[in-house]
């Protein structure tokens, strides 16, 4: 899988990413598509106690809250990079919100979702080589250095 | 900077929620500063109410429960507390939340120093002083704004802080209440005496104008602002936000005092029944721990003893077995039916 290390920071090209509210996307075959965290996200909220997404048949517009995360310094939601319903929530987050810092891209998903629009939606996200610069400049404008609780290595 | 003076207990969480929700492109960054009018409990976002207050004590002294948007702990709040939030765009804060902490902290810092507290930045969000904790700060994305808030405690009341606070037994609810004591200050406890409040404004003023760089213009509500405030009294007013977060029950309760410091009620089940610990924890050590429940130990007198052998041991297993089994040897004690590893396992379920 390709991927870029930026200060440490994570970033795989074969995703989709809305770089200002710092999210990713995958295209699953289902036609759905799954929504996380970036790893800049995970780091500049440290270690989160408490992933809260929206339930399961709850739509949301593009930019509308699909959770809110609880870090000890911080509360805020994940915006929704897509607009659509939600289809299936990662439960394990109930009981292990760090698998979010742990595994932003792999276990530690927050939802996944039915796109009323996919392929509009994703004319508005980064990826590639285009998502690699782009977080290269805002990972250099905000001075973030990511970092991983455990594995690091796996992508 | 709005100085919104003495405000309802519900006032003193919707205005800084208000003015966040109705924040446009146009709108000035704000300060605000309030006094909280009267006495509630303040619930964290993600806390469940029934596990985290004594509601029926609550009920029973006419103490308001009121959850707000911001992360963190129950928190007993007075008309003895000065509130400061700032409600910012968000390019105008640093990204990195400890960057943006030490920026809202330091002119709290500077304002307790004035006023001869020699209180300091404990990264990465609270304000110490002689190592107890003497402001609490949280932060939160809200509508289109970063929120970032905190206080100047003139003066706590531990006892009401314990009793709104749902315990499992009154030995945990009096363990609380001394930790509060031992690791909570004030402009009282450390002055003697409270300052005017006017004066610590007034401080506070000019010293987040040094600090931010910027003149603070005084400033009142909008029309925009007043219809979020009336939108969001009825939402925190509802048992519906009030009970939005159920958690399943756990055996076991936990309660952070201070960075570093928790206290816990811990279970473990042994032959018979249960094993339960009552412990409070700093950093790594144990700092504090005393035991009860379905055991016995022989000769009971030991009791004490074993509590005491386990002061400031590390909290790993093997250190714990160590001393443990040093112990039993040492005074020919016996717990029959529960074995080292029992001890061990009740007091590691504290570590995670």
């Amino acid at each position: 899988m390709a991927t870029e290390k930026i200060n440490e920071c994570v970033i795989l090209k074969n995703l989709y990413y809305s770089v200002q509210d710092n999210t990713w996307v995958r295209v699953n075959d289902d036609g759905t598509v799954t929504i996380g965290m970036t790893d800049v996200a995970q780091s500049l909220a440290g270690p989160i106690l408490h992933a809260r997404p929206k339930k399961p048949g709850v739509s949301r517009e593009k930019g509308k809250p699909i959770a809110t995360v609880e870090s000890g310094k911080w509360v805020g939601p994940v915006k929704s990079p897509m607009t659509g319903e939600i289809v299936e929530v990662n439960e394990n987050l109930e009981n292990n919100a760090q698998l979010v810092n742990k595994s932003p891209y792999q276990n530690g998903w927050i939802l996944k979702m039915k796109p009323v629009n996919l392929e509009e939606d994703l004319k508005d996200l980064l990826t590639g080589d285009a998502a690699v610069e782009a977080y290269r400049a805002k990972i250099d404008q905000d001075g973030v250095t990511c970092t991983h609780i455990e594995g690091t290595d796996e992508y | 900077m709005i100085d919104a003076a003495r405000v309802s207990s519900l006032h003193s969480q919707t205005i800084y929620h208000a003015l966040a929700y109705a924040m446009t492109p146009d709108t000035p960054d704000t300060v605000v500063l309030s006094q909280p009018g009267s006495p509630y409990a303040c619930l964290g976002f993600h806390q469940d109410a029934g596990r985290e207050v004594d509601l029926d004590y609550c009920r029973q002294h006419q103490i308001p429960v009121i959850r707000r948007e911001t992360g963190g702990g129950t928190v007993f709040i007075d008309e003895d507390q000065l509130f400061v939030q700032w409600i910012f765009h968000p390019e105008n804060l640093p990204r990195k939340i400890d960057t943006r902490f030490q920026l809202f902290v330091n002119p709290l810092v500077d304002t307790y120093q004035f006023f001869g507290i020699k209180a300091y930045l404990y990264p990465p969000n609270d304000v110490h002083v002689k190592g107890k904790k003497i402001v609490g700060t949280g932060a939160a994305a809200i509508g289109n704004a970063e929120v970032v808030t905190g206080n100047f405690l003139f003066d706590f009341d531990s006892t009401q802080m314990a009793n709104i606070l749902q315990a499992p037994n009154a030995a945990f609810r009096e363990l609380f209440r001394h930790s509060l004591d031992q690791y909570l200050t004030t402009f009282k406890k450390e002055l003697g005496t409270v300052p005017d409040m006017g004066s610590v404004k007034q401080v506070y003023a000019e010293k987040c104008a040094a600090a931010l760089g910027r003149i603070l213009e005084p400033g009142d509500f909008t029309d925009a602002e007043m219809e979020w405030i009336e939108k969001l009294d009825q939402k925190f007013r509802a048992e519906k936000w009030l009970f939005s977060h159920r958690l399943p029950p756990v055996p076991e309760r936990t309660v952070k005092v201070h960075a570093g410091v928790y206290i816990g009620e811990i279970k473990h089940p042994i032959h018979g029944g249960q094993l339960c610990a009552t412990i409070r924890t700093k950093g790594e050590l144990i700092d504090q721990i005393s035991f009860s429940g379905d055991f016995s130990l022989q000769p009971p007198s030991k009791l004490p003893g074993l509590e005491k052998a386990l002061h400031n041991v590390p909290m790993d297993a093997e250190s714990l077995r160590e001393v443990l089994e040093a112990f039993f040897e040492l005074h020919s004690a016996a717990s029959p039916g529960i074995r080292v590893e029992d001890w061990v396992a009740v007091i590691m379920k504290m570590k995670k």
